[in-house]
């Protein structure tokens, strides 16, 4: 047939991949922009709005307990149940206390820091249960997570 | 140029651009699985901890500034004896940047003294805790650092008051 000629005639020489580049190059800014600096690698939980700041700080890499809006706990991005039940208080207890002995027998000089990322709803009351388990452990520097602006 | 008989005929080049995709399609993997779209920021705070205290510090002046965070109000104590030094409605305009001086005041008369205790109410949100934690830390105009003089030598600073103690909620 006629048509399959013509198709065999047809030869590419050069692909025009500047527009394919242009995307290329902005996609690069965007992400370039949005690389992920910190130390710190955590999964943030569902029904969490952590509160904004201007302070200017990196967080490092430490134990991360986590309580969202509805008072749900997470450690290290496992749920431990809600902090109403006293069950969930008493494996708290005891998931920290493992952690502040591995961190300690480490000879980790930071063994004392936790990193803690509350709803910005939380009363103090909520969050004062959670330091207070904490700080009985033998946590006594704590790293508050917040958004930042820059 | 080649020539051709005297005549200059334009070479065609054309730009290799393979490997610079090839570099350009790695990179962006690669920032694709470190991106972060919240960029996270961290506030110190401490825990209480008790401490003996010898004869000769109990005599020296110190500030104990306790900072008492209320439904409405701001209360700032100084003192052994816990004397009320300032009180404030949150609602006023120039709010945060009067505590903000009444602070830098206080640090600049105690150099020495670098901690400050909060103690909010038990209904207080965090969000109004982490506010007041960059009043009482974060220098005044966003400045990175401020010379307080002590005993005529300049002392640098970062913060008004770098250690801030969460103290617990009385159980009563």
């Amino acid at each position: 047939m006629n048509l399959r000629k013509k198709k065999r005639d047809v030869v590419v020489e050069n692909i025009e991949i500047t527009s394919l580049l242009d995307v290329l190059v902005i996609l690069l800014v965007f992400l370039l922009q949005n690389f992920n600096d910190t130390e710190l690698s955590v999964d943030l939980i569902e029904q969490m709005n952590i509160p904004n700041s201007i302070s200017e700080t990196m967080p490092k890499n430490y134990i991360v307990v986590q309580v969202n809006s509805k008072k749900d706990v997470y450690i290290n991005n496992k749920n431990l149940g809600n902090l109403s039940v006293l069950q969930t208080k008493n494996k708290i207890k005891k998931i920290l206390e493992l952690e502040f002995e591995k961190f300690k027998e480490k000879k980790n000089e930071d063994f004392q820091v936790i990193n803690f990322m509350f709803d910005k709803t939380l009363s103090y009351y909520e969050i004062d249960q959670i330091l207070d388990i904490s700080n009985n452990i033998g946590f006594l520097k704590y790293k508050l997570i917040v958004q930042g602006d820059t | 140029m080649i020539e051709k008989k005297g005549k200059y005929i334009p070479e065609k080049l054309t730009l290799n651009l393979v490997p610079i995709m090839d570099a350009v399609f790695i990179l962006i993997f690669f920032l694709l699985f470190s991106v972060q779209y919240i960029k996270l920021r961290e506030i110190e705070a401490q825990a209480p901890v008790v401490s003996t205290v010898k004869n000769k510090q109990k005599e020296e002046k110190h500030l104990n500034l306790k900072i008492k965070i209320l439904k409405n109000t701001i209360q700032i104590f100084t003192g052994v004896e816990e004397n009320l030094y300032f009180e404030m409605s949150k609602f006023e305009a120039s709010f945060s940047k009067k505590i903000k001086m009444i602070l830098m005041k206080l640090r600049r008369s105690f150099p020495d003294d670098d901690y400050a205790i909060l103690l909010p109410e038990k209904t207080i949100s965090y969000k109004e805790i982490v506010e007041v934690i960059e009043l009482i830390q974060i220098l005044p105009d966003k400045q990175k650092e401020i010379f307080l003089k002590k005993n005529g030598k300049d002392l640098k600073i970062n913060k008004i008051f770098s250690q801030v103690v969460l103290e617990p909620l009385d159980e009563s």
